[in-house]
């Protein structure tokens, strides 16, 4: 589990606190109370709050409060909010000199309601000087607040989200997938930060150990497009920290967390489809919608170590509005599967909400209870490890998409693949820089039976190098395999984990017989580190979303969703006999003495449009992963003694983080 | 907080003819494409998935659906129209922006397919499609404007069972300026039923003359999804289901000029 234990009800219903006159807003709290809201989001507009002459926020906070009512409010600049420019100051976000740039030199443009603009860049020193001046002021609000009128801010938590970063992408070959285009900011304001950054960084003595060519060589053009990944990494990183002190500060006891926010139509992706959407006179794609909350669910997010729980928002300004009832509800009972079920989940704005009928609120609330209980979760299977979150990736990620489905996660947080108990297998992406201590923490990480999967042609300090071979040295010759092919690899057997290196190809085109050595190396890892294939739906249309129960409850179940119009009647293979029983039953734990003739090998499904078929099943069951996870737990526990044996040493200070003095290196 | 371009309230009193989305109809409904360099990009069809085309060639999507109207987009002139629509104040006149330069390629056939044409009943459906305007903008779109104050706001009241939703749309020199959901709290308590005193109060707040029209919910969304409906609402004038306040004989005859002489 990449630390996704969250307690937190999965539905958030948003309230645009500035929307509604003080005098009403006793009334309308009491109404939505009434429907059984007793929880709301709302988003802090920029603008709204510095123009708050009239003590808004105050008044809101204070209603809310005594109605006991939970509220979470989220401060950062975000896209889909209900205000012009989605809250951005109307003369800062007019200003040109403030624009991101894409690769090519275009603006990054936002087509949702209400406004079109361009995205300002968060390297700009206009933009961010009156930010962090809003920031400020912002924090001491909520400072003076805590001391004066603390009973405010009794039921009140700050939610932290990621902003503009993941939005900072070009929209070429979107076609394909969402996160194909060149991401990053090349403004200009951006690149006199990268190359301020990257001189810092290089000047680490583990790049140029004195020498001073050595140095340089890591920033020849060759390396251009991987340190403007690592550099927006880091930005981003530093950005969501740098926040977070400030606030800790200035605000020290109230409660927060850090989560990931993606809005669908606001992303710049969905322009083009939100522009024939207007031209043709309709509005709302759900088959784009559900392939976006694919998309983004595979990505994981770290700050100051946490894992940070994904959202999704439908906001009432976009397509999502107009569509259909059962639309809705499909993509709602979809988001809450794969973001709930990740210890993230859904904003809809409380109108919304309400306007759902009461019997589909209460499967949807029951069904948020489980998540938010833990009883249910999406199991992490496998991890990608890349140099940037939102940059495109290669042929490998593709195919293990292909193969692993929603258990392949992407991340560049070495943090969360630390904290991580359950996954058997992590591939690195040939872009990735790895320092001695990046490998020393995956080496770590490969404990217990797991599978680390790396390119020969690694990009290595010569320490990190140096730290490999002694590893490789100390291998039993007999614990070594060389696999020749189009594709060849090298199997060694480290210590009890799989240690596999690749030869990246010298052609990269993907077709024909090297595409087809592509897949039948990922088949080889996925064998490798006891990644199966256990289900095969017959039908490309349907889609799967495998849960599991709670630790230590065997079974999994699966929900088997119909995005398409019409009835499908599709066929599940299984790879043994296993029982299949309804959900409910299987959630209550119970499990009818079957007899062996009536476990299936295959079942058929009648699912209806938009519908969502769950299924409890016994059977399938992850034993490698079962038994990786473990022996992590059973040297977990061996490590907390070792722990606590250096905890009464006097001056015993844990290593300094090489991550974290990259970060204080980005200013 | 009055927002100045409450666009939630706008569309939901002037863009309600998505509720006629799925109707089933029998002749399919036009593919909308924005391609590059003859590469299809993007698409979007009711109520289909064209997935399977993105990243083919025109040729190959106009060879497969002789008999289906197709409408592409350039991609780059799609961007550079989003990035000119900027400096339009508010989302109303963006999207009309943005329509109006899409209006060429849609009487047209693309560049990208060679050889299609488009006949005179499709283009002008398609053109009907996209230039297709709330009736009772496209009225104060019209010569009205040249009779009526080069500024004034329409105030509407929009009744539903024992709630109601308010929208004051400003217009200037014939074009929308701004759309909010007036603030009624300076008239003082029990009066969100005059709807006189209402339309006054407005017209003092704003400093121009206002023309209230109070009107119920399933009238307005019968009205709202047909292109001519003032036959109707001439008739709910008259029958007192729709209201004017004030009540003022030019636009009742505007109303009725445009009812029963069609301008």
């Amino acid at each position: 589990m990449m630390g996704e234990n969250s307690n937190h009800f999965p539905i958030q219903c948003v309230f645009h606190y500035w929307e509604t006159p003080v005098q009403e807003l006793s009334d309308r709290l009491d109404a939505l109370s009434q429907e059984g809201v007793h929880s709301l989001s709302t988003f802090i507009p920029w603008q709204v709050f510095e123009s708050d002459l009239s003590q808004r926020l105050t008044k809101f906070l204070q209603a809310t409060a005594l109605r006991n009512i939970q509220v979470q409010l989220l401060p950062m600049p975000e896209l889909g909010l209900h205000y012009p420019y989605s809250g951005f100051p109307r003369d800062l976000i007019s200003n040109p000199e403030v624009y991101a740039k894409n690769y090519q030199g275009h603006e990054t443009l936002v087509s949702l309601p209400p406004n079109v603009f361009a995205l300002p860049s968060l390297f700009s020193e206009a933009f961010s000087k009156r930010f962090y001046n809003y920031q400020n002021k912002f924090f001491m609000y909520l400072g003076d607040l805590e001391k004066n009128q603390p009973e405010y801010l009794d039921h009140v938590e700050i939610q932290w989200t990621g902003s503009l970063w993941k939005y900072y992408r070009a929209p070429r070959s979107h076609h394909r997938k969402l996160f194909s285009g060149f991401a990053g900011d090349r403004s200009r304001a951006a690149s006199i930060v990268y190359r301020k950054t990257m001189d810092r960084i290089f000047q680490d003595p583990e790049f140029s150990d004195g020498n001073r060519t050595q140095a340089n060589q890591w920033k020849t053009q060759s390396f251009e497009t991987v340190n403007r990944q690592w550099f927006y990494q880091l930005s981003e990183e530093r950005f969501r920290n740098k926040g977070m002190d400030h606030f800790r500060r200035l605000a020290p006891a109230l409660p927060h967390r850090s989560i990931e926010l993606y809005i669908p139509e606001a992303d710049p992706v969905s322009n083009h489809s939100n522009f024939l959407q207007m031209v043709s006179g309709s509005f709302g794609d759900v088959k784009r919608i559900s392939t976006l909350l694919n998309e983004y669910i595979s990505r994981a997010t770290s700050v100051d170590e946490s894992h940070c729980p994904p959202f999704v928002y439908f906001p009432e300004l976009g397509g999502f509005q107009k569509l259909k009832i059962n639309e809705k509800q499909f993509l709602l009972m979809k988001a809450l599967l794969l973001f709930g079920g990740r210890g993230g989940g859904v904003f809809i704005d409380v109108d919304q909400w309400i306007q759902f009928s009461q019997g589909f609120r209460k499967k949807v609330e029951s069904l948020g209870n489980q998540l938010a209980q833990r009883k249910l979760r999406l199991k992490n299977r496998a991890i990608y490890l890349t140099t940037h979150t939102w940059s495109p990736t290669g042929i490998l990620w593709d195919e293990l998409e292909k193969k692993i489905g929603k258990g392949l996660r992407l991340t560049s947080s070495f943090d969360l693949l630390e904290q991580d108990q359950e996954t058997s297998l992590c591939v690195i992406d040939p872009s990735l820089i790895l320092t001695r201590e990046r490998l020393e923490k995956l080496l770590n990480w490969m404990r217990c039976g797991r599978a680390l999967v790396l390119s020969q042609s690694a990009l290595m300090t010569a320490d990190a190098k140096k730290l490999l071979d002694q590893k490789l040295n100390q291998v039993d010759p007999e614990m070594t395999a060389f696999i020749e092919g189009d594709l060849p690899y090298h199997v060694h057997g480290v210590e009890d984990g799989t240690l596999i290196q690749f030869s990246l190809p010298q052609v990269m085109e993907l077709q024909g017989e090297l595409l087809v050595a592509w897949r039948g190396f990922v088949n080889q890892v996925l064998n490798l580190s006891g990644l199966k294939e256990h289900w095969k739906i017959a039908d490309a249309r349907i889609e799967v979303i495998p849960m599991s129960r709670a630790e230590g409850s065997k079974g999994l179940s699966l929900f088997v969703l119909n995005p398409s119009e019409r009835q499908i009647t599709a066929d599940l293979f299984f790879d043994k006999k296993v029982e299949v029983l309804d959900f409910q039953s299987w959630m209550n734990g119970q499990r009818p003495s079957i007899n062996e003739e009536d476990r299936l090998l295959e079942c058929t499904l009648d699912i209806p449009p938009k519908g969502i078929l769950p299924l409890g099943t016994y059977g399938i069951d992850w034993v490698f992963e079962r038994k990786v996870e473990k022996a992590l737990k059973e040297n977990q526990g061996r490590e907390k003694e070792k722990a606590s044996l250096f905890e009464p040493l006097p001056g015993y200070q844990p290593e300094l983080n090489f991550e974290k003095n990259r970060q204080t290196g980005v200013e | 907080m009055e927002l100045t371009y409450d666009w939630k309230a706008f569309q939901n009193a002037f863009h309600l003819d998505y509720k006629n989305k799925g109707t089933l109809n029998a002749v399919p409904a036009p593919i909308y494409f924005v391609a590059e360099d003859g590469i299809i990009q993007e698409f979007f069809c009711e109520n289909e998935d064209f997935s399977e085309w993105l990243g083919r060639t025109c040729d190959e999507v106009s060879a497969h659906f002789k008999n289906r109207e197709i409408i592409v987009f350039d991609r780059n002139e799609v961007d550079q129209w989003m990035k000119d629509s900027i400096p339009q104040n508010h989302y109303h006149a963006q999207m009309n922006y943005l329509k109006e330069q899409a209006l060429p390629s849609v009487v047209t056939p693309s560049p990208f397919l060679p050889g299609s044409k488009r006949s005179k009943k499709s283009r002008h459906e398609l053109v009907h499609q996209l230039s297709k305007t709330h009736f009772l903008l496209e009225a104060l779109h019209s010569w009205w404007n040249r009779i009526l104050p080069s500024s004034f706001g329409i105030w509407i009241r929009i009744l539903d069972q024992d709630q109601y939703q308010d929208l004051l749309v400003v217009i200037r020199r014939g074009q929308v300026q701004s759309y909010m959901k007036p603030s009624l709290l300076g008239l003082g308590p029990g009066k969100e039923h005059h709807f006189d005193q209402i339309a006054q109060y407005l017209s003092e707040r704003h400093a121009l003359p206002v023309q209230g029209l109070v009107v119920n919910r399933d009238q307005w969304e019968d009205w709202s999804m047909q292109t001519d409906p003032w036959k109707w609402v001439a008739q709910a004038l008259r029958a007192g289901t729709l209201g004017l306040h004030p009540f003022r004989w030019g636009v009742a005859t505007l109303i009725a000029n445009k009812a029963y002489l069609g301008f």
